[in-house]
């Protein structure tokens, strides 16, 4: 049996870099009506052990890329939501990545004059790059194709692959208000939370998706306040202007979610980044 | 018995290696991070190393004293690595600025048994096979080097003035993917350099693979 598992791992290091990443498209539902909001997920299954990239790839590595091919009458979408990513460590060096199986989604709009009994394919082309202890750049493309169909049509929806997908991206959390700003060595991200009762501040992490804004490898600080939580973030030796806004997401302290709400493991943070002199 | 404990074993460490929940999540959410490798600041005195060249001699950057010096982090097998000296664009600048008096050092920080880790002879083959033209290959598999410039992907590059000084550390471009560069950061600084005008791109975000410390 250890042999056997010693063989799958030599096996997965003889793929390719296209080979070691399986991408689809999946969605909750093949019928969809004209003028309908709909979300796609675009699946990547990583082989045991590999890693591909998060927005912000960190100290190394590089961010999967998307591109869509879209029929006509579909407008780009605005967004692809990436689920909150793993700190991947080796050496000191620390990236953002997913392993296992990662779900990006994508909301589309349906054009408003499909026409009904009609078929259309959406198709996404991917580049990656994928490591372990090597790296291999590597491409795929997926493809889903949909069923135009009228609301008395519509099948109900039994199975939702997207359920769990949504689960695990960062969510908004309108109660929590951020305030951010940068000094020559760090970004600091003040966090203002309606009910000050968080007992304890390990497991917080900001994942910056700016790159080379936050540094990616060193320690960032918590501190309590009497509005909530002040977080800084040193910055990174590559760091050139500040951009106008500080982006990423913001974990929870382990095994805790943020105001106690079930869904707030981790969350949205889209604050006005103020330069201070 | 012995057996069947080494089966569940296994397959614990294939479940293990196959799901990624949100707890397997914030279990690898190590509180302690290390301390990340942080370099010299640029236009401030690059700092002396001693490491093992190819042939086994010991080379110092003070060696160089005088001279416009260029490391680059090297590992032959990372693909990012591979396109620079594939298309021939790396080759092209060590051949062209060592042909103006400039030292280039290509510096393997990968440790024994990872990705592009090269000992010896080996190195100086491969070297060859890929067409380097480098000034020396020098070999710090114990990464004392590397982290002391805080070299974290391959390729990263450092250009060091003739007085010492560290002028710049970043990106070889400012093109991760290939898919065609704007800006060659260190061409452009050297360039500046020997025409005696300060670099005007001091720093880039340095991209490629990890160094495999």
């Amino acid at each position: 049996m250890l042999s056997l598992l010693a063989a799958s791992l030599m096996l997965s290091q003889d793929k390719t870099g296209s080979e070691l990443v399986t991408a689809d498209l999946i969605t909750d539902q093949v019928v969809v009506m004209p003028g309908q909001a709909i979300n796609i997920g675009v699946r990547l299954k990583m082989e045991p052990g590999w890693h591909t990239y998060w927005l912000n790839p960190g100290d190394s590595g590089l961010a999967t890329q998307v591109s869509w091919k879209l029929p006509e009458g579909f407008a780009k979408p605005r967004s692809l939501r990436w689920p909150t990513p793993l700190r991947l460590e080796a050496g000191g060096l620390t990236s953002y990545g997913f392993e296992g199986t990662a779900v990006a989604i994508a909301s589309l709009r349906v054009p408003a004059t499909a026409a009904p009994g009609s078929e259309f394919t959406i198709t996404a082309g991917l580049d990656w790059f994928v490591c372990k202890e090597t790296c291999f750049t590597g491409s795929g493309k997926a493809a889903l194709s949909l069923k135009v169909g009228s609301k008395d049509q519509l099948p109900p929806i039994t199975a939702s692959p997207l359920t769990a997908a949504f689960k695990r991206l960062p969510q908004r959390a309108n109660q929590i208000q951020f305030a951010a700003r940068a000094t020559e060595d760090h970004v600091i991200l003040d966090v203002h939370l309606p009910n000050n009762s968080l007992e304890n501040t390990s497991g917080i992490y900001f994942y910056a998706e700016t790159i080379d804004l936050v540094d990616a490898s060193a320690q960032q600080s918590v501190e309590k306040t009497d509005f909530g939580l002040r977080i800084f973030l040193p910055k990174s030796e590559y760091a050139v202007d500040n951009p106008n806004r500080l982006k990423g997401i913001l974990t929870a302290p382990v095994g805790k979610t943020w105001l106690g709400l079930n869904n707030l493991h981790s969350i949205v943070v889209n604050a006005l980044l103020k330069p201070t002199g | 018995m012995n057996k069947r404990i080494a089966i569940s074993a296994a397959s614990a460490a294939l479940i293990l290696l196959v799901g990624t929940t949100a707890a397997d999540a914030q279990r690898r959410q190590r509180r302690d991070a290390p301390t990340a490798p942080s370099g010299p600041a640029v236009d401030a005195p690059a700092p002396n190393f001693s490491v093992q060249n190819a042939a086994g001699k010991t080379v110092n950057l003070s060696d160089y004293k005088g001279k416009v010096v260029v490391l680059e982090w090297w590992n032959y097998q990372c693909p990012i690595v591979k396109r620079h000296y594939d298309a021939g664009g790396m080759q092209k600048l060590q051949t062209e600025f060592t042909g103006k008096d400039v030292v280039w050092l290509s510096i393997c920080s990968s440790a024994k048994g990872k990705q592009g880790y090269v000992a010896g002879k080996e190195a100086t083959d491969v070297g060859k096979q890929v067409g380097m033209n480098a000034t020396d290959i020098l070999l710090d598999a114990n990464g004392k080097v590397g982290k002391l410039y805080g070299a974290r992907t391959t390729p990263h590059m450092y250009v060091i003035g003739k007085n010492g000084n560290l002028l710049y550390k970043g990106g070889i471009d400012d093109d991760p993917r290939g898919q065609g560069a704007k800006r060659l950061h260190v061409k452009e600084a050297l360039d500046e350099v020997l025409a005696g005008k300060a670099v005007s791109v001091k720093t880039s975000r340095p991209y490629g693979c990890a160094v495999h410390y």
